[in-house]
């Protein structure tokens, strides 16, 4: 199995904070209210294992966007929604960008131009800092359970992963999201080698 | 050169920076966390300090309050990912200089440290 250096794991750690920090300022454009976020959590686990782990969420109905990437990496990210976050989230923008149209209409959309917003701002930060490239699929919007919501993560059948999860929460509007990034491992060492060459290009670490 | 302090809780940022001073000619001291930065801060007496916002314990808005009420009078710069409009405004509140979003370049690093030893 994979194993991250602390070296890697930290590095890991702060790229993806900067590419979720770049996603959060762009919908901050949008909803025009503050983003707070959290640390992300890195773990690797076996692909069916995947729905077991804890979300925070449970046996609830949720809206997702899940997209797929590929490029020098694998992976499907997805945005994950509380039904009644999601509402929310749609209300907000919709109040602002989509007068006069019923919430039905708008919402997958308005959750897939979320989901494109968020994910792109994060692979394209980790792209840039690691000097990788990303190819994005649509996005693809999906409710269900976090299980069938997580199972669909089928990018490869079974396999070990990378799971990236954090968690974003929006000022005074109600509205929490979570986002999970899976990266298939085999792909993923390539990350792992532009992390190595982004300390080894510093050659008088620090601790 | 500038003894310069760098609080920040990644390897990655506070390798990264610390390469950029030591290329630019200063001396970086660098603390993990809030508690760290502010002893450190008061015995090293730095002449700036490079302060990220998102730490574990004491986010870098509560250390800029520290600061100032432990009335230790230096010059912060807060290096943040997130770039938020309202985030920077409240950090200015709080009496930081000025606010630059990471990953930080070599030249707007070097700009930032200029005007943090001209306050």
């Amino acid at each position: 199995m994979i194993k991250l250096t602390d070296q890697q794991l930290d590095g890991l750690t702060e790229i993806i904070n900067i590419g979720i920090g770049s996603a959060a300022s762009s919908l901050n454009e949008i909803i025009k209210a503050e983003i707070e976020l959290k640390v992300p959590v890195i773990k690797i686990v076996e692909l069916e294992n995947i729905a077991n782990e804890d979300m925070g969420f449970v046996d609830e109905d949720l809206s997702c966007v899940k997209i797929s990437f590929s490029g020098n990496c694998n992976g499907v990210a997805n945005i994950i929604f509380s039904n009644e976050s999601a509402a929310n989230l749609v209300n907000t923008i919709s109040a602002k960008q989509f007068k006069n149209v019923t919430m039905d209409d708008i919402k997958a959309q308005t959750l897939e131009e979320v989901g494109n917003i968020i994910i792109g701002g994060v692979l394209g930060s980790v792209g840039n800092m690691l000097t990788k490239r990303f190819d994005v699929a649509l996005p693809v919007y999906m409710e269900g359970s976090i299980g069938f919501i997580l199972n669909g993560n089928d990018c490869e059948r079974g396999g070990t992963v990378v799971l990236i999860k954090t968690t974003f929460k929006v000022k005074n509007l109600s509205i929490e999201g979570l986002i999970i990034l899976v990266f298939m491992v085999d792909s993923f060492k390539t990350i792992l080698s532009g992390i190595d060459n982004l300390y080894n290009s510093c050659k008088d670490a620090q601790r | 050169m500038a003894k310069i302090l760098v609080i920040d809780d990644s390897s990655l940022t506070r390798t990264m920076t610390g390469h950029i001073l030591k290329g630019l000619g200063h001396e970086p001291i660098f603390a993990v966390n809030g508690e760290e930065g502010i002893k450190l801060a008061a015995e090293e007496k730095p002449e700036c300090i490079i302060l990220d916002l998102l730490l574990p314990g004491m986010s870098g808005k509560e250390i800029l309050t520290a600061l100032q009420e432990k009335k230790i009078d230096i010059p912060v710069a807060i290096v943040t990912a997130n770039t938020q409009d309202i985030v920077k405004e409240e950090c200015l509140k709080l009496g930081a200089v000025c606010v630059v979003y990471k990953p930080v370049k070599k030249e707007e690093l070097e700009k930032v440290i200029n005007k943090l030893l001209k306050v």
